[in-house]
């Protein structure tokens, strides 16, 4: 371990990197954010944001430039932050309406300006995040002409049987879809090219954590059933491709007879090790990032779970291992 | 006996409001399925939407609520069935889906 950074004072919730300014944004429970940043010493220094929020944040992103960031708050608000250079300190601004709950997760449009976001109200949004004080006025796109900022470009319910909070949002690379994950178990892909029209689909599985463009047309999710899996979308469907984790538990060696028969005996139970799972993460995976590549064509991601693991997944590889796999 | 659990499923009152309606159509659900017998509830299960399916968990579900003599029991084999196809998924759908039967 290399560097404790210690300011907040209760859990951190949210925590991004910019690779191009090497600087590191996190957000808190104690509803402050601050940006940390590195000096010639190696040692973290860092300033307060004021996101003037009276409830926990819950998410950050750095935009694509890294010149402004979004936090997501239980305030039922999303508070994006810039760097005023007369004051010496960073701003934030508003976007409430209509959001009516926890603004769960967020996601920056490649164009630096869109932002999406996901909420407990089973609602995902795409908003306007232009700041006129740091950059020009943008034109208009497949999402909308007029993009003052908290304009809402969009709004999706997660279900028509309503319910299923947001627990991920995603922009393609292309930035024409909007992928999400709810907690009713569903993968949904949002395409701005096909009138905005939304393709669900309803998965076996428990609900995904996180989700994350691999490519134009694929995608991998995670989350309480501890496997990455992947996805295709071809414009009216998803289609399952592959489960990404296929470790089958190993048996501890000369040791297991002894122990099927002393859990026999004592406990009347056949199987010995009936809570590990067979899978590399044991419990829920919340948390996937691109690692190598670009969203367009990603070589690596990694993950993080409830199991304390973090676990980085080779695609060159998976797809040599697995039987017929092509990511496209 | 098939069509007539399709026929239930498809006119499932998701959206009413009113309580009577829904409680009319779950004693109406309930009967087919306790009607349809052991052996055939595989054929049935095979040839339901996926959205049937996770219609016909939140009925099971509901029908645990109000056990009658035995019901429990078949309804725990449409359980299985059901379970085989739609997974984990159908039944947190159960739990998160707002419109409910």
């Amino acid at each position: 371990m290399t560097n404790n950074l210690v300011e907040h004072d209760l859990k951190v919730m949210g925590i991004d990197w910019a690779p191009s300014t090497n600087r590191i944004v996190t957000c808190s429970v104690d509803r402050n954010a601050y940006v940390w940043t590195q000096g010639d010493d190696g040692k973290w220094s860092t300033t307060l944001v004021l996101l003037r929020i009276n409830r926990a944040a819950t998410c950050v992103k750095w935009s694509p430039m890294e010149n402004k960031f979004a936090v997501g708050s239980g305030a039922r608000l999303i508070s994006i932050c810039y760097f005023e250079k007369e004051n010496n300190w960073w701003v934030s601004k508003h976007i409430k309406k209509p959001i009516r709950s926890t603004v769960t997760t967020l996601d920056w449009h490649s164009n630096n300006i869109l932002l999406v976001a996901g909420s407990a109200d089973f609602k995902v949004r795409v908003y306007s995040a232009y700041i006129k004080d740091i950059e020009d006025q943008p034109g208009p796109n497949v999402w909308g002409s007029k993009l003052p900022l908290g304009q809402l470009l969009a709004e999706f319910p997660n279900s028509l049987s309503g319910g299923g909070w947001v627990h991920s949002v995603s922009f393609s690379a292309d930035g024409n879809k909007v992928a999400w994950v709810g907690h009713d178990s569903s993968i949904n892909v949002a395409d701005a090219t096909q009138g905005k029209t939304v393709v669900k689909l309803k998965t076996e599985y428990l609900p995904f954590l996180g989700c994350i463009w691999i490519s134009n047309n694929s995608l991998v999710v995670a989350g309480h059933s501890c496997i990455p899996l992947l996805y295709t979308h071809d414009g009216d469907n998803i289609n399952f491709i592959a489960k990404l984790d296929n470790t089958q538990r190993k048996e501890s060696g000369g040791l297991s007879a002894m122990k099927k028969f002393q859990s026999l005996d004592r406990q009347a139970r056949i199987e010995t090790s009936d809570t590990y799972l067979d899978s590399i993460h044991q419990n829920a995976v919340t948390c996937i990032c691109l690692y190598k590549g670009t969203k367009a064509n990603a070589k690596k991601f990694s993950t993080s779970g409830l199991d304390g693991q973090l676990v980085i997944w080779d695609l060159d590889s998976l797809e040599k291992s697995i039987e017929g796999l092509k990511i496209n | 006996m098939v069509d007539a659990l399709k026929l239930v499923l498809n006119n499932a009152p998701l959206g009413s409001s009113n309580q009577q309606v829904k409680d009319n159509a779950l004693t109406t659900t309930l009967k087919v399925l306790l009607a349809i017998k052991s052996a055939q509830i595989e054929e049935a299960v095979g040839s339901l939407s996926r959205d049937d399916i996770d219609i016909l968990m939140k009925y099971i579900y509901r029908g645990f609520e109000y056990p009658s003599e035995g019901s429990s029991g078949h309804l725990l084999l449409w359980h299985e069935k059901a379970y085989s196809v739609g997974g984990a998924g159908s039944i947190v759908r159960v739990l998160s889906d707002r419109k409910r039967v």
